[in-house]
């Protein structure tokens, strides 16, 4: 018989760590709370017969958020016939709270108490016999990071869920609230399975509108119930909802006082370290260095070291020695390709196709693999350690200055992997204003596939300084803080950042099996993309820069004849549209279209163009980087870097938006936004960068700079709307 | 001979590429470009 195991627990306390422990999965977990937004499930890899359910983290049965919504349906509607609950024994008093709620479901509950191995390290005990007995359900000890004591509780949960014994709960309410749960039992609820009815009674007493509609109580039902809520409000001297959070509360005091035994300490370590990283002063500061040693690291010395080496020996023409010994040569992808398809006599533009076309444009975006993985160590690193925790902590103290919540930074945390699901973990954030703002804003953050742009450009044109790739990430961070300001003061967006509460966790060294995990996960779904998605957008690419009409006849084209492609064509279409933004070559616009479909395409896409080109000009060099920085400026390059950092995000991470925002117009008005916004602060870096550089001369590009410059500052001082006004999109 | 050759290894490229798209949508993932981080893909992988 298939058994039902739901995982509840509050937001980072390792329900996923525990899932993946217990199904084998490699699901993402990381050390802040809102990671799971949606339900997983899987099958117990002990027993194929115990299907488990990881569930979003949730403080309380009372939802305020999607992902609260989404956990308490589940355990509602689904009634899985056991619930383990993860709680966090280095905080069991806020984590009990759920526990009393998820007790008074009457589905069998088994209590994990997880990071007993740092409680145990702090000094402190938890008496699980006694909490236990206290609370009427099976107590089990876990450490879910070192795999200690789950079997054991997931086997308590299957027995506990064979037993389907309704729980009764322990935990009595005072005189008054006791009196008003049972006339609403006895007036709405008499239907009802009796082991369910108390839930709902209480949820009744705490006025929850969605079960209100869920039940479908007639409003002379609920009037005649709102009469004993009332009366029970006034003899305690309290709104309903705060009656039964006080004493909830009082309740789990007095359990706490039982069965927790703490040692006196001073601060522990991770206050030690929270007093300077989050520091009023220094947080900023030791933020943007953080980010500068993992930018500097990945793209300019460790991972630009292994992707030269990716570049020109292994996908290029140069080849390698085998371990450096001079006997093993093996040559280089490119090379090996090319020589290979001729000694079979294959037909010329068949080995252009595959090599000029597929080799070159995939190993383009390949060749940035090791920068990837360098980077990705660097942030699961950071988020395992639980400093990008408090990064949100610090961003929030920024953000609500104008306006904005520390919300709006975990989707940013995550959509510096991908876009994806950045976009969806908006769904943590309540206000709906707040959260279009955010699904707006987050892909303002460089995700992976955005790496190799921000690569080729510092290498290409600023001999691979730091800076650039750092200051792609701010440059991300500071048009998220101003279009929040800019659209805060707008009708669409105005009023009161959603508020942010987040339990800080406590530090710790990340295990490496994490690092390589999270590493490998995001940088195999970049690899396999390389193979799909950029491998067939080559092939297309390759037919559209290879035919062409010249003289009225439509042919193939000889390397030097690119300019006369379809796709030179098609580029020429849009130039113009980029040329005042410094790079309205036919290339460099195509590159950024197709970057679109992927963001690697655009660097697959210039390592096409340019690569052809390469073979028309003898004196070019040995790489396409060469002739593409001397198409164009530096300048112009960095304004074609952050075009593309802010324009409209590639079609997975837009279907993200026009799913989340569930509304076509809302979605319309997001990408016009970001390519517009794009548009425009290239603009500006291109036309008064290259005024103050020398590059380029006053002219009318200049002058809408200037006045987009102002505008902006303008946009940025005015004064909000006070009051805010719901705008429907229909 | 030689040209038969490539194209048999850029069909099989192209056959594989297109497969693994497929196979990727037909499992619900949304893109395979999240690293598998989305709600689609943890469903499709639970599957």
């Amino acid at each position: 018989m298939s058994i039902k195991i739901a995982l509840a627990g509050n937001p980072n306390s390792g329900k996923t760590t525990l899932f993946n422990a217990l199904t084998g999965s490699n699901q993402f977990v990381g050390n802040w709370p809102g990671v799971t937004v949606e339900k997983k499930e899987g099958r117990y890899k002990g027993d194929k017969e115990i299907e488990i359910i990881d569930l979003p983290g949730i403080y309380s049965l009372s939802p305020y958020t999607l992902e609260e919504v989404v956990a308490r349906n589940y355990l509602i509607d689904e009634k899985p016939d056991a619930i383990l609950n993860i709680i966090d024994g280095t905080n069991i008093e806020r984590n009990l709270y759920l526990t009393t709620q998820l007790i008074e479901l009457s589905i069998p509950v088994v209590l994990a108490v997880n990071m007993m191995d740092i409680l145990e390290k702090n000094g402190d005990r938890i008496f699980v016999d006694k909490l236990s007995e206290a609370l009427g359900v099976p107590v089990v000890e876990i450490s879910a990071l070192k795999s200690n004591g789950i079997e054991k509780a997931i086997g308590i949960a299957a027995e506990e869920a064979r037993k389907n014994m309704a729980i009764v709960p322990k935990h009595s309410f005072s005189g008054p609230v006791e009196h008003a749960i049972a006339h609403i039992e006895e007036l709405l609820l008499h239907d009802m399975e009796e082991r369910y009815q108390r839930w709902y009674a209480i949820k009744l007493f705490e006025r929850d509108d969605k079960i209100q509609r869920k039940l479908g109580v007639p409003q002379d039902k609920l009037d005649h119930i709102e009469n004993d809520i009332k009366s029970c409000e006034k003899e305690l001297d309290d709104d309903a909802e705060s009656i039964i959070t006080a004493e909830r509360y009082d309740y789990i005091g007095k359990i706490i006082g039982t069965v927790v035994k703490k040692h006196k300490t001073s601060d522990t370590l991770s206050d030690k370290i929270d007093r300077i990283v989050t520091n009023r002063i220094l947080a900023l500061p030791i933020f943007v260095a953080v980010m500068f040693v993992v930018y500097y690291f990945s793209v300019t010395t460790v991972g630009t070291w292994a992707t030269d080496w990716a570049n020109d020996q292994l996908l290029g023409d140069d080849g390698w020695n085998f371990l450096g010994i001079d006997g093993l040569f093996i040559p280089g992808i490119h090379a090996a390709v090319g020589e290979f398809l001729e000694s079979i006599g294959c037909a010329e533009w068949l080995t252009g196709l595959i090599n000029d076309g597929i080799v070159a444009g995939v190993g383009a975006v390949l060749g940035f693999v090791p920068q990837i993985f360098v980077l990705f160590i660097f942030l699961a690193f950071l988020e395992g350690c639980g400093y990008m925790a408090r990064v949100a902590f610090i961003m929030d103290r920024i953000f609500r200055r104008f306006g904005l919540s520390g919300k709006s930074f975990i989707p940013m945390l995550i959509g510096s992997g991908c876009g994806v699901p950045g976009v969806m973990a908006t769904r943590t954030i309540e206000s709906e204003r707040d959260r279009r703002m955010t699904i707006m804003t987050t892909t303002f953050v460089p995700c992976g596939a955005k790496l190799p742009i921000i690569a080729l450009i510092a290498g290409a044109f600023f001999g691979e300084a730091g800076w650039v790739a750092t200051s792609s990430y701010f440059i991300g961070v500071a048009a998220i803080i101003c279009s929040g300001i800019i659209l805060k003061k707008t009708n669409m967006f105005a009023g009161d950042p959603s508020p942010f509460v987040m339990e800080l966790p406590s530090y710790h060294m990340p295990t490496i099996g994490y690092i390589l995990r999270s590493m490998w996960e995001r940088g195999w779904s970049f690899i396999k993309k390389a193979g799909t998605i950029i491998l067939l957008s080559t092939v297309v690419l390759w037919f559209l820069m290879s035919f062409g009409n010249i003289d009225g006849q439509f042919r193939m084209l000889a390397p030097e004849e690119i300019d006369s492609s379809i796709l030179a064509g098609f580029g020429s279409i849009f130039a113009f549209i980029f040329k005042p933004l410094g790079f309205g070559t036919w290339q460099l616009s195509v590159a950024a279209i197709t970057g679109l479909i992927a963001k690697e395409n655009v660097v697959a896409t210039l390592g096409m163009t340019y690569g052809i080109a390469e073979l028309a000009d003898a004196d070019a060099g040995s790489d396409y980087w060469a002739i593409l920085a001397s198409s164009i400026p530096a300048i112009a390059g960095y304004s074609y870097l952050v075009f593309n950092l802010l324009c409209a995000p590639c079609f997975a991470a837009m279907g993200a938006i026009r799913r989340e925002m569930n509304n076509t117009k809302w979605f319309l008005f997001a990408i016009g936004y970001q390519c517009a916004l794009a548009w425009a602060v290239s603009l500006c870096i291109y036309q008064l960068g290259g005024l103050f550089t020398g590059v380029v001369g006053f002219n009318l590009g200049t002058l809408l700079a200037i006045a987009f410059v102002v505008g902006f500052v303008y946009l940025l001082a005015r004064k909000g709307k006070a009051e805010a006004r719901e705008v429907v999109m229909a | 001979m030689g040209t038969f050759v490539g194209l048999v290894i850029l069909g099989s490229l192209v056959t594989l590429a297109c497969r693994s798209i497929y196979n990727d949508r037909k499992s619900g993932k949304t893109c395979g470009s999240c690293g598998g981080n989305c709600a689609k893909c943890h469903a499709a992988k639970a599957k």
